[in-house]
């Protein structure tokens, strides 16, 4: 889910995990099997569903055309098109380095894993919590390497969080968690994925990209610059021009929010 | 004592805000007259305001607890509770009339009103079941749904397709609130975890009375949790971004969900004990608010420096979009400064400066939205922002007072920082006013305008402006009310 790139296929290591999270969490029960059996099911019921709404989600924004749409400007079409032609996942791998620090930070967050589910058991056995841990952290890891650009893995570092703490719900909770509970856990996922897969088709629709630092261009007003910047090159380039000096005199644009 | 009423507190906003949904789904283009469509609308409104007023009403008259046998679940209505409450749905009442007052302007990036509006009633539903139920897990996951329906509002769709008309600034503006939004819920998803995992970690401590590290780890992730949750410094990105783009959005999170948190976590905290409180956690509270006077100071600082003089309008409101993210973001500093203090004072504090930060944020960002060089935008901006900071004769002054008397007796080195982040923040204020004024006086700008024209959004800022008055002359009252509560909560009893 860390290292992957392509939407579906995060989509799908999300589902294993959660699938494996349903696992764990069945093997909790304590000789009581009627209220973790509800759980087991309200569990499954909740992975299908949030990962029905992004896999939806994905397939719809892949499927669009915003580059054919009425109204749009010669400038507008090229930038989407040139986003159609991203995986949607905002993440590049410009060189060898890139493509292997993942691998390597989730090798190290995976011992990390094992040590903390070791020390820290928090009082429920250490299975779980190793599944607890492992859980976390990749959604930590998620959100951290790819979740300001990637609106795939932002979903999926959030939705690996929550699943980490509604495992921690099932192991550390003093009773079975009652239909409440379940019924809160697995709403509040379902409607995570339903907001981000929606500002994941508002992106598209309204900045022509799903890259989410399109997103934080624009909000810093640093977009359309860099937009004009690429235009001017492109024509100086066609028309066999240098490039103008004028572009380094443009006024540097202050961040406030940042 | 069994209370239906309770009950009916959560249940009337979630009927009302569906009787606004059936209403607001008639297709207009099918009706004959268009006036009906209009009255429509209105009827609409009027369900919806009638909701949030009838909770209120509720929430006055309502006592003692309820069991609801079907879902396990115990609903208890306690001084802090009740008056979090009423102060949350007077935010989200000005909520809809941000809302609606957006839409009325016809700004290119808004979203509907009728969208803020539901999103206001949901979370004055889910806000009322977290703040009365009294399972810690079930009452942080039914926070968590304001801040979805806060979120779901801020990247909703715009009224116009703005990139198809090349309006760089409305795109701006509608990439600065979903970016917002997105960001909300990341923060709230995070803080959510937090809490729950800390919440946990406590509840198993009287299972195993030996491991007080147990206890002490959940009372650090809940600490953390909360500071994370309520949009803290420096946790705190999204706020200016919603204050600025989309301010029916920020009225409610930082008006409505953001206080109420921080009651919630005071009522998380309550019935553990005083004894074990030796992992303090209060200095993130003073760190916050110190976080939040230099953030503010150093917006103020790179604005004036690059602009040199030249700075336009949207330079200006931006800045002041800042200042009022960072005005919030020092209440709620105190505010949680006052939670984990663990004194008597300081939980008193606490839930004061949360009622008066549900009342002095709407009235900031309601005069955010009028033009910058009108008196009432002055007024309301000066008055909202100073009672952030405590000013005297405003409705923060006797709740700052308060937790800075916790702070005293804690430690001068929190009481400091604590006061450097208020007077950071003022100063920022004062050096921006200043800077407004020069550029005003440069560019010629008219500053009278229209002083006493009258508009909803005017009317609202009026009643706010009444409403500080009011607070400050309550405070008295508003202490007593919580006086037999506190006296009875461990984490605060004993101490000052």
């Amino acid at each position: 889910m860390v290292a992957l790139r392509e939407a579906r296929l995060v989509l799908g290591a999300l589902l294993v995990q959660w699938l494996a999270l349903a696992w764990v969490a069945a093997g909790l029960n304590n000789g009581n099997n009627e209220p973790w059996l509800a759980a087991l099911l309200v569990e499954l019921l909740t992975a299908l569903a949030s990962i029905a709404v992004l896999f939806l989600t994905v397939t719809s924004v892949r499927g669009s055309r915003v580059d054919k749409m009425e109204g749009l400007t010669e400038a507008q079409r090229q930038l989407a098109r040139q986003a159609g032609e991203a995986d949607g996942t905002g993440a590049r791998n410009s060189n060898l380095s890139e493509a292997w620090w993942p691998l390597a930070i989730i090798l190290m967050a995976g011992a990390a894993g094992l040590g903390l589910a070791t020390v820290f058991t928090l009082g429920a056995d250490e299975r779980t919590m190793l599944a607890f841990y492992w859980t976390l952290l990749s959604g930590a890891m998620a959100l951290v390497l790819d979740g300001s650009r990637s609106p795939i893995k932002l979903a999926a570092g959030l939705l690996a969080l929550l699943n980490g703490v509604t495992l921690l719900v099932f192991a550390l909770g003093v009773s079975s968690p009652g239909a409440a509970m379940l019924g809160l856990l697995s709403l509040g996922r379902i409607a995570t994925a339903a907001v981000i897969s929606y500002a994941w088709i508002v992106l598209k629709v309204y900045f022509l990209d799903t890259n989410l630092d399109t997103l934080f261009n624009v909000r810093s007003g640093s977009q359309g610059s860099s937009t004009a910047l690429t235009l001017i090159a492109n024509e100086q380039e066609a028309a066999g021009e240098p490039p103008t000096s004028e572009i380094a005199s443009q006024p540097q644009i202050v961040d406030l929010n940042e | 004592m069994n209370d239906i009423r309770l009950l009916w507190t959560i249940l009337t906003p979630l009927i009302a805000g569906l009787a606004a949904a059936i209403l607001w789904t008639v297709p207009r283009h099918k009706l004959k007259r268009q006036e009906v469509g209009r009255w429509l609308d209105i009827a609409a409104l009027v369900v919806i305001c009638g909701g949030l007023l009838i909770e209120g009403l509720l929430l006055a008259l309502a006592e003692g607890s309820l069991t609801v046998a079907g879902l396990g679940l115990t609903l208890t209505l306690l001084a802090p509770a009740r008056l979090m409450l009423i102060a949350a749905n007077t935010a989200l009442l000005a909520a809809l009339f941000l809302g609606w007052y957006d839409e009325q302007e016809l700004e290119a990036h808004s979203t509907l009103g009728s969208w803020v509006a539901l999103a206001a009633m949901l979370t004055s539903s889910l806000l009322a079941a977290g703040l009365l139920v009294q399972d810690r897990v079930i009452s942080v996951l039914c926070l968590l749904g304001p801040a979805l329906a806060v979120a779901t509002v801020a990247v909703a769709r715009p009224r116009r397709s703005v990139h198809l008309e090349g309006d760089a600034k409305a795109q701006q503006q509608l990439a600065r609130r979903v970016a917002g939004g997105l960001k909300g819920i990341s923060l709230a998803s995070v803080g959510t975890g937090l809490i729950v995992a800390g919440a946990l970690a406590a509840a198993r401590y009287p299972l195993n009375l030996g491991d007080r590290g147990l206890l002490q780890l959940g009372l650090a992730l809940i600490a953390t949790g909360l500071l994370v949750r309520i949009g803290a410094m420096p946790f705190a990105a999204p706020s200016a971004d919603l204050v600025g783009a989309a301010p029916g959005a920020a009225a409610i999170w930082l008006g409505a969900v953001a206080p109420a948190i921080v009651v919630a976590g005071l009522l998380w905290l309550a019935p553990i004990g005083g004894s074990l409180r030796s992992s303090s956690a209060a200095w993130l509270g003073a760190a916050a608010a110190l976080l939040a006077g230099v953030r503010a100071l150093w917006a103020v600082a790179i604005t004036r420096r690059s602009a040199a003089g030249a700075a336009d309008t949207d330079d200006r409101r931006t800045v002041t979009d800042m200042l009022c993210a960072m005005s919030i973001a020092l209440a709620t500093g105190w505010a949680l400064f006052g939670v984990l203090s663990g004194s008597q004072v300081g939980a008193a504090g606490a839930v004061m400066l949360s009622v008066n930060t549900a009342l002095a944020v709407p009235l900031l960002v309601a005069s955010s939205r009028l033009r910058e060089a009108s008196a009432w935008s002055r007024v309301g901006t000066a008055l909202g922002a100073a009672s952030l900071l405590g000013a005297p004769l405003l409705g923060g002054f006797s709740a700052t007072v308060r937790i800075a008397q916790a702070a005293a007796n804690a430690s001068g080195i929190l009481l400091a920082a604590l006061l450097a982040g208020t007077l950071l923040v003022a100063a920022s204020w004062v050096a921006t006013a200043a800077w407004r004024n020069e550029q005003s006086e440069t560019e010629g700008l008219e500053q009278a305008g229209a002083p006493f024209q009258l508009d909803p959004l005017r009317v609202l800022i009026a009643v706010l402006i009444v409403t500080q008055l009011a607070l400050f002359l309550a405070s008295g009252q508003i202490a007593a009310s919580l006086a037999s509560w506190i006296a009875g909560a461990p984490w605060v009893s004993g101490f000052f």
